[in-house]
């Protein structure tokens, strides 16, 4: 990856530690501006750890968090969400279940959202067609009148998608996006996910290798808290303790 | 692929059952007056009252999920407020002081008794609101917080009996808007219009906000709250503002009960009633506004109807009735968690949806096909 791109998160010498339990251990990573960084490695390898404390949901024992050279290390998730601008889709579709397709996504859209705004509002042509954007985005648009609880589990994992994009973040991350859809759900996911690259900043952590090899074009790859290899994806296939610790079963 | 949705029309089928609902009680209501006796009038005026009440508490249980099982005391809190006021326009007899305190000194003017009835509920749950949402209380905790509120707030009115009679309650100038003077009492029929007009603009307020981005956030607090504050949004401000709308709703709902009754005493700020509240919208159906009108119409008139019922019978036979209300109310909680009209629009919204998605497939199969 060129170095004269912008680095959008940076993380130096990361570790964490759970009585006694080592999560993390010196892992430094660079996510550049408008890239598709997708983080793989077996269970237990840190990945999701490691997303918990880029949101700051857990605090590093040491080591340091930049976003956008600002150091974030052991700020609150509400602040990072709103002043830093990170948004997060957690594991499991977390929507608002009886409540419309549509109107899950109104309530997501950037910029709307203080009690001020929200008593003097109406409808603008602008946020109609971006809510509009979105929906065909997640490929919703003609399930808009339905109730999120009506939606299968793919639709769902969609919908939230969606409504992590509706923040218009600079950073998405996505924690195993696919988890519990079909092969065609899975396909159809990734489609969508390589629209968003460019746009925003990406981080996928997924252990569905047929996914990864759809999306990837940069990887990370995590190993008993250890950072193991970095690379493009052929680059990471072909290095030998990867392949000895996490390919070896494909 | 859109073009199917951009040509359909959007026709009264396309409406929510609700609304025919909602139509068929306003018509019930209007053409009520040509069928009943003026004892029933006077019964369905309470009622109407009762379902303005009910409204305020569905802004807050149904759409924004916090369940206040005080919500008499601002009912009750606006109903005292025209209780004092008529009571010391009229000299009562048991009135013990000479002029009105300084907090009560509006009370004076007809105009200022009705503001203070929508203000005073709406200081009451600012000020409780501000304390339990900016601590983070949620759940059962608000519940039995507002529950042990209604509670004190029962014994306070007995308590002060210089200001409310104690326990006998106040005799007030029935059928007015907001004379206290007995002269200018209206006929029960124009009474009855005047609360069927105040029921359809609180119906319509609540509409409005139901409708609104923040009904729409009210509604996100309810089903995921947690989430919303991912979204940047601060719950505790919605809260707080829509504890208060409700209060000054229900506020009106008790000045226009009092006024329908001709009195006020400590039961209208109880447990009681805001249990009883509860129930009507839990039989209704929570969070669309007309479980909240249908509950309280059909339990408390089948409650008239059955207590004359039961009278007539025997004088030993008349307490059962509320054995068989009670009854009937269980197997509805039971048999329909969702309530009567929530029950009615989730069918309606399955049944949509599943419509939609064989339409939505046949397409799909048609594009592949075509392919």
């Amino acid at each position: 990856m060129e170095e004269s791109r912008k680095v959008l998160l940076e993380t130096q010498h990361l570790s964490v530690e759970f009585n006694g339990f080592q999560a993390l251990t010196d892992v430094s990573i660079k996510i550049y501006s408008g890239e598709l960084r997708v983080i793989i490695g077996p269970n237990g390898a840190g990945k999701t750890t490691f997303m918990d404390l880029v949101t700051g949901k857990t605090a590093p024992t040491s080591g340091k968090i930049f976003f956008e050279g600002h150091n974030i290390t052991g700020k609150s998730t509400a602040e990072i969400t709103r002043n830093y601008r990170i948004g997060r889709k957690f594991q499991g579709p977390n929507v608002f279940d009886n409540m419309t397709v549509e109107e899950n996504i109104q309530i997501a859209v950037e910029g709307y959202n203080s009690l001020f705004q929200c008593v003097f509002f109406h409808r603008t042509e602008k946020f109609r067609q971006r809510v509009e954007e979105i929906l065909k985005l997640i490929d919703l648009y003609e399930y808009r009148h339905f109730m999120a609880s009506d939606l299968s589990h793919g639709q769902r994992q969609w919908l939230e998608i969606g409504m992590v994009v509706a923040q218009n973040p600079k950073l998405i991350i996505l924690d195993e996006p696919t988890a519990g859809m079909t092969a065609d759900e899975t396909y159809k996911t990734g489609e969508m996910i390589k629209k968003l690259k460019g746009d925003h900043t990406l981080i996928v952590v997924e252990h569905d290798m047929d996914f990864v090899r759809q999306v990837a074009e940069y990887v990370t790859v995590l190993n008993y808290g250890r950072l193991l290899a970095e690379g493009t994806l052929e680059e990471v296939q072909n290095n030998k303790d990867v392949v000895a610790v996490y390919l070896k079963e494909d | 692929m859109h073009g199917f949705m951009k040509n359909r029309k959007i026709g009264w089928r396309q409406l929510p059952a609700n609304r025919y609902i909602d139509f068929c009680v306003l018509l019930f209501l209007v053409i009520f007056p040509l069928f009943r006796n003026t004892y029933w009038i006077y019964v369905m005026t309470g009622i109407m009252a009762y379902m303005i009440f009910a409204l305020s508490l569905d802004l807050l249980w149904g759409y924004t999920g916090l369940m206040s099982m005080g919500h008499s005391v601002l009912f009750g809190a606006g109903g005292y407020m025209i209780g004092i006021a008529s009571a010391y326009a009229n000299q009562a007899d048991w009135i013990k002081f000479d002029e009105l305190p300084w907090f009560l000194a509006p009370l004076q003017s007809e105009a200022g008794a009705f503001l203070m009835a929508i203000l005073v509920p709406a200081l009451i749950s600012l000020f409780i609101g501000f304390f339990m949402f900016s601590g983070k209380i949620k759940g059962v905790f608000f519940s039995l917080i507002t529950l042990a509120l209604s509670g004190v707030a029962e014994l306070f009115v007995i308590n002060q009996s210089d200001y409310t009679h104690g326990n006998s309650g106040i005799t007030v100038v029935s059928r007015t808007v907001l004379s206290n003077n007995r002269d200018d009492t209206m006929p029960d029929i124009s009474f009855y219009f005047v609360v069927l007009a105040f029921l359809a603009g609180a119906y319509l307020i609540c509409s409005l906000i139901a409708r609104s981005r923040v009904g729409k956030v009210l509604q996100a607090v309810r089903e995921n709250e947690d989430r919303l504050t991912f979204f940047g949004f601060k719950p505790a401000a919605f809260k707080l503002m829509i504890y208060t709308i409700s209060g000054m709703i229900a506020g009106v709902a008790g000045v226009l009960y009092v006024r329908s009754q001709g009195s006020i005493s400590s039961s209208s700020v109880g447990i009681s009633l805001a249990t009883l509240v509860l129930v009507w919208v839990a039989v209704g159906g929570r969070g669309n506004l007309t479980g909240a009108l249908v509950g309280t119409l059909v339990l408390q008139a089948a409650q008239t109807q059955l207590n004359s019922v039961f009278s007539g019978i025997s004088s030993e036979f008349a307490q059962y009735w509320q054995l068989v209300l009670g009854i009937i109310i269980l197997l509805i909680v039971f048999l329909i968690p969702k309530g009567i009209v929530g029950t009615i629009l989730e069918v309606q919204q399955k049944n949509r949806d599943r419509r939609r998605k064989e339409r939505i497939l046949k397409l799909e199969e048609e594009s592949h096909g075509r392919k």
